[in-house]
């Protein structure tokens, strides 16, 4: 394996030729932005730990086990990026409704939303509104955006148990604004 | 820093957050994407499209644009660096046709032979399924077939110059390398091949094996996502829990529920809402 000839001289930057942007073809990587690993939302029992989540295999969101953690959905933005919704989603447990996100449906509008990162200063949010959205038609594109401005999703179950769909009715979603 | 890269062992497919913003899929209507890669080793060259000059000085491994052209015919022609016009191309001129919204990568290459040729393929730009990436490999080296390993596994079989082969699979960093085929003895890598979630990298084996400069030239295509299809917030609380408090409370929902909704825990429990 030897390296490509040294006489060839790769720009420092972007190098724009005639309108055109050349550069090595080199792939990209994502900007690493921290992973949040804690979530406080004044006034409540939700101070819990966040983990990295993902997609199950019935392509829905994956959500932590623990009623005391959230999961962030680690292909969109993070909390602290410039641009996209950070969602966040956690469980509530079924009948009893004694768990920590039980009250996200409660929190007040303006409540400061504490988000620790790994090896990174906090970001805190303001919350801007608490909604119920029907599972049967929540708007995933809207909620996972990738751009546009920057917010905080949090989302759990709520609203009433169908006992047809063995399902919570509603999902509870919160969003914030950075501080 | 991209030297150093290319000392690692000509692979240098990471570290270009620090070189330029990935290409992002666009949608227009009456457009199509061009890209083009020189893969052309020790040739510094201009390209022409449509007998204007566009690309000059282009060197090895650099990938450019893309450019957003409207649909129709177009003609690619490369020539020596120094040319006057496209008249005596060293490569081409090469007549493609680029559909609306399409998306279409040109490459100067060699041949399996070590000649100088050109390519034009066709990106898959698709909705990549939530949680995934897509990974194409193209042949563009003059070398003879070969392998495409992800760590000891292989993942492309047999691929001859100039063909491609793309699989959709995990998001995640694989160490990728190159084999003649049927062994697993690299000739190019094992290299870092980071491969975004709901996004399409696209590898290119170019160089030649003769002249022991065969490398690795990336290209992604970003923006290509889907969202999950929903986000299940729900599920039986004692069952799952092992804090003894918590399964006190739980049991003490339990005794109140009704019967319906007790015989939906049980079937809960099993399984997330």
């Amino acid at each position: 394996m030897q390296a490509p000839p040294d006489d060839v001289d790769l720009p420092a930057s972007d190098v724009v030729t005639s309108g055109v942007a050349i550069r090595p073809a080199t792939g990209a990587l994502a900007e690493a932005t921290p992973s949040p690993v804690s979530l406080d939302i004044a006034g409540t029992d939700i101070q819990v730990g966040v983990i990295d989540v993902g997609i199950e295999e019935d392509n829905e969101m994956e959500i932590p086990e623990s009623f005391y953690e959230a999961g962030w959905y680690r292909y969109g933005p993070a909390p602290g990026s410039a641009a996209g919704n950070a969602v966040l989603a956690a469980h509530i447990d079924i009948g009893t409704e004694v768990m920590p996100f039980t009250q996200l449906k409660n929190v007040p509008v303006g409540t400061l939303i504490t988000v620790g990162r790994e090896n990174a200063e906090p970001v805190q949010y303001e919350v801007t509104g608490v909604r119920h959205e029907p599972k049967a038609t929540l708007n995933t594109s809207e909620i996972f955006q990738r751009d546009g401005e920057h917010q905080l999703v949090i989302i759990t179950c709520g609203g009433d148990w169908l006992v047809d769909k063995d399902d919570y009715e509603d999902n509870v979603v919160l969003t914030a604004s950075p501080l | 820093m991209r030297k150093s890269l290319y000392a690692v062992g000509a692979v240098a497919v990471l570290g270009a957050a620090s070189v330029a913003a990935p290409a992002v899929a666009t949608e227009t209507a009456d457009t199509a994407s061009l890209s083009v890669l020189h893969a052309v080793p020790d040739l510094t060259v201009d390209v022409y499209v449509n007998g204007d000059l566009t690309l000059d000085d282009f060197t090895p491994g650099e990938l450019a644009g893309p450019l957003n052209l409207p649909a129709g015919d177009y003609e690619l022609a490369v020539t020596a660096a120094d040319a006057a016009d496209a008249s005596a191309p060293v490569i081409g001129p090469v007549a493609v046709t680029l559909a609306a919204g399409g998306n279409y990568t040109a490459t100067a290459n060699l041949d399996a032979e070590g000649a100088p040729t050109a390519n034009f393929y066709t990106n898959d730009v698709s909705a990549v399924e939530a949680g995934q990436s897509r990974l194409t490999v193209r042949h563009t080296a003059a070398a003879p077939a070969v392998d495409v390993l992800a760590g000891d596994a292989v993942v492309v079989e047999n691929l001859s110059n100039p063909d491609e082969a793309t699989l959709t699979t995990d998001p995640g960093t694989i160490s990728a390398s190159v084999a003649a085929t049927g062994t697993t003895d690299p000739v190019i890598g094992p290299a870092d091949l980071t491969l975004g979630e709901g996004t399409a990298t696209i590898v290119y084996a170019w160089g030649s094996l003769e002249d022991g400069n065969l490398a690795l030239a990336t290209q992604v295509i970003e923006g290509l996502h889907s969202d999950p299809a929903a986000v299940p917030g729900a599920q039986a609380g004692p069952a799952q829990d092992n804090t003894v408090a918590i399964i006190g409370a739980g049991a003490l929902g339990l005794v109140l529920l009704s019967g319906a909704a007790v015989a939906a825990r049980v079937r809960t429990a099993r399984a997330d809402k």
